[in-house]
């Protein structure tokens, strides 16, 4: 990917974002970061690939390009509109190992539903160590053999050699609910509703202030009315 | 109805809905969600509407997070009441949404049951609203009319 140097602050920012690149950094161990900006188009592509990829960025600079081996460390995003604001670029070494994020992704999702299950995905990702180029695309968690109100955890997770879970081993990835009827779920949400409205909130500190000063609602309607009525 | 166990102070001022959300403007728990696109005040009767659309069109199967809380009191007068002598009673419960934030969450369904539901409970909001979908490895989330 082709990058070249910025300025930084956010209104020089801003003209990068309207030229149609993505303002970013670069830094790693012992290197000094560097702001640099990349072409958004290259970048929603890069992104597309898979986050864990590895980027070989070209910096443009005035004696010759510079080429980096990096990873996606973060990227920041606009919470309406989903572009990427700014990117951060983690310089790498090829023979260092590293931490990265791996998506986790179910299959057998059927044989549950079949069996009259719910599934419920908890963890989405897990973290692993490992080489940067042996970093998995992601890791495949079966969830055929799980019985109803069963969970399958991070340690039944099938890992390629070479390559560390440091996600915590026990944690669950998904589990199987029993269902739900719909009449259980509808029908104390309507009870409840008569049952809240009458239910004044506690108020906390200042509590005796707040009973002394304020009299209860009935009591305002009526000295409105009486205002009224002169 | 949603609304807090205890509060500090029964009556709010009204504030400002400036900006966007940053937090809370991913999926964090589900699959699929409904973000606001617009700032506004969601009731607490406008919640439940949803949540009883959401989880009667799924029927059984599937998941429900509501990931807004009405915490802010709305104060009325009576009706032919004259100005003065106050600010009104507490009426109702709203929670303050700003663009960007997902409001509710759905998991365990296919998408395009998802898409119906979220449809059938965006009909219950105020506001303009839009059907997002998680994506993987913690990258970008399909933004979706």
């Amino acid at each position: 990917m082709n990058a070249s140097k910025r300025d930084i602050g956010k209104g020089s920012a801003r003209a990068i974002r309207r030229e149609g690149y993505v303002p970013a950094v670069l830094y790693g161990k012992n290197v000094e970061a560097v702001s640099v900006k990349v072409p958004a188009r290259d970048f929603s592509r890069v992104m597309t690939a898979g986050r864990n990829s590895i980027i070989k960025l070209a910096i443009a600079e005035k004696g010759g390009v510079d080429e980096r081996t990096c990873m996606v460390k973060d990227i920041q995003q606009d919470p309406i509109r989903g572009d990427v604001i700014h990117a951060d670029f983690h310089q790498i070494n090829l023979k260092e190992k590293l931490r990265a994020t791996v998506a986790v992704r179910i299959i057998g999702e059927d044989v549950v539903i079949k069996a009259g299950g719910i599934l419920q995905h908890l963890l989405w990702e897990v973290e692993v160590e490992c080489l940067p180029a042996e970093i998995p695309d992601h890791l495949t968690a079966d969830v055929s053999n799980v019985p109803i109100g069963g969970h399958l955890s991070v340690k039944d997770l099938k890992v390629p050699a070479g390559v560390d879970l440091i996600t915590d081993q026990d944690a669950a990835i998904a589990s199987v609910l029993a269902p739900k009827a719909v009449e259980e779920e509808v029908k104390p949400a309507e009870g409840e509703a008569a049952a809240d409205a009458a239910q004044p909130e506690v108020i906390g500190r200042g509590k005796q202030e707040e009973e002394g000063a304020a009299p209860a609602p009935g009591a305002k309607e009526a000295k409105g009315k009486a205002e009224k009525e002169k | 109805m949603l609304m807090p166990k205890r509060v500090k102070f029964r009556k709010q001022q009204r504030g400002r809905m400036t900006g966007a959300a940053y937090r809370g403007s991913v999926i964090t728990y589900g699959e699929y969600g409904l973000q606001a696109m617009e700032p506004g005040w969601i009731t607490d009767r406008q919640i439940e509407a949803a949540r009883v659309a959401l989880t009667r069109y799924i029927k059984r199967g599937g998941k429900v997070w509501i990931k807004i809380f009405p915490d802010k009191p709305v104060t009325k007068k009576p009706a032919e009441t004259r100005m003065g002598s106050g600010k009104g009673a507490p009426e109702f419960w709203v929670s303050v949404v700003k663009p960007g934030r997902v409001m509710f969450e759905l998991a365990g369904v296919s998408e395009e049951l998802a898409r119906e539901a979220m449809r059938l409970a965006a009909h219950k909001l105020p506001i303009k609203t839009k059907f997002v979908k998680r994506t993987e490895a913690g990258g970008e989330e399909a933004h979706e009319g």
